[in-house]
């Protein structure tokens, strides 16, 4: 008797675990909305709009004309989110990142913590490494133009719809004239209905 | 006139001596330096030497850097667990101040109504009557109306729900 209660609790306790939850991997590039909200979908959008804009603009080529076919060199600067939601911008930051660095028409330079945590391990070579292998101070690639931008949204509703719609602004400056040599923007728009 | 040679030769010899001096020190410098290195890397280098162990302690190791994500179920499940928890610390404090009238929110030590340490001044049938605010050092101190309250039966008769009742008299009664 003992043993048909175990073993028929266990069974129950099994079923039971396996309706609660059930995951499935999916394919990265497959479009799944749920809540509306800022997700990988719109990320994906932003990132490949803007690596289409920014490495098929004047600026690159009239920066190779007037510096003997030099590469620009860019660091990116901060993004800032003045829309309602959390919003992470690298995600599509670092989709141009690396697109700027397959392409081989830019130069990508370290910036912010990362850049921090460079130099500080390039100062400590100075006390720890061997001399032929340590890195010196003052080297470092100046950067010729800084990325920056900003994310705004929009946000309509009515009982239960809902219209989002999100702007996503980059900008890119002449670090030495402060010129604005690029802009790019992504328009979204979504609708929800609750 | 000799002195005034004498000055003006010592000046001579001082200000050629001062120039090798310096100008070693430049050529030094500019021989330190790596083809291209910038003159003021030492500025750079003294800056992250005084904090080159706070910039490499983590390194090899994962920054946590998270946020917490929307999600309506977690917050539902939250919620509920905050209820629960609440309704838990409500029936302990009930039962750990129980006074005259069992359950009674307003009848415990911890009523704001009735004795309580954070209140400067006693209201209600504390203050009539029964020269609580008199005999009982009422107004000042915390607990003045707990000592009376339990030398004095009677308050029970003029017991108020809402706990402030100037006149002395419940509104049950």
């Amino acid at each position: 008797m003992k043993q048909i209660i175990l073993s028929s609790s266990i069974v129950i306790a099994l079923m039971m675990g396996s309706c609660n939850r059930k995951v499935t991997r999916v394919n990265p590039e497959k479009q799944i909305d749920l809540s509306g909200r800022w997700n990988d979908v719109d990320s994906r959008m932003v990132a490949d709009e803007m690596t289409k804009q920014i490495l098929g603009e004047k600026w690159l080529s009239n920066f190779s004309q007037a510096n003997s076919g030099k590469k620009p060199v860019v660091i990116c600067g901060f993004i800032k989110n003045k829309s309602s939601e959390h919003i992470e911008a690298e995600t599509f930051i670092k989709d141009i990142e690396r697109a700027f660095i397959n392409s081989g028409l830019v130069t990508l330079v370290q910036g912010g913590d990362k850049r921090q945590e460079i130099r500080g391990e390039r100062a400590d070579q100075q006390e720890n490494a061997a001399q032929s292998t340590m890195k010196k101070f003052g080297l470092e690639m100046g950067a010729d133009f800084m990325l920056q931008g900003d994310i705004n949204s929009i946000i309509d509703s009515y009982k239960r719809d809902k219209v989002v719609f999100y702007k996503i602004n980059l900008e890119l400056s002449n670090l030495q004239t402060n010129e604005v040599v690029w802009l790019g923007d992504k328009e979204l728009k979504k609708t929800v209905r609750n | 006139m000799e002195t005034l040679k004498y000055r003006l030769k010592r000046l001579i010899c001082l200000a050629l001596f001062s120039t090798i001096i310096v100008g070693n020190k430049v050529i030094k410098a500019q021989e330190d330096l790596a083809p291209d290195q910038n003159p003021n890397y030492k500025k750079s280098l003294e800056k992250y030497m005084a904090k080159k162990d706070e910039l490499t302690k983590n390194e090899g190791t994962t920054v946590q850097a998270t946020y917490k994500a929307i999600d309506d179920m977690q917050i539902r499940q939250e919620n509920k667990d905050l209820r629960k928890s609440n309704r838990q610390d409500r029936r302990l404090a009930r039962i750990n101040n129980r006074g005259y009238y069992y359950g009674s929110p307003y009848y415990n030590n911890n009523s704001m109504y009735y004795n309580n340490s954070g209140y400067p001044y006693n209201y209600g049938y504390n203050n009539y009557g029964y020269g609580g605010g008199f005999g009982y050092g009422v107004g000042f101190g915390y607990n003045n109306y707990n000592r009376y309250q339990n030398y004095n039966p009677y308050n029970n008769y003029y017991h108020s729900s809402y706990g402030v009742n100037s006149r002395g008299y419940s509104r049950h009664h």
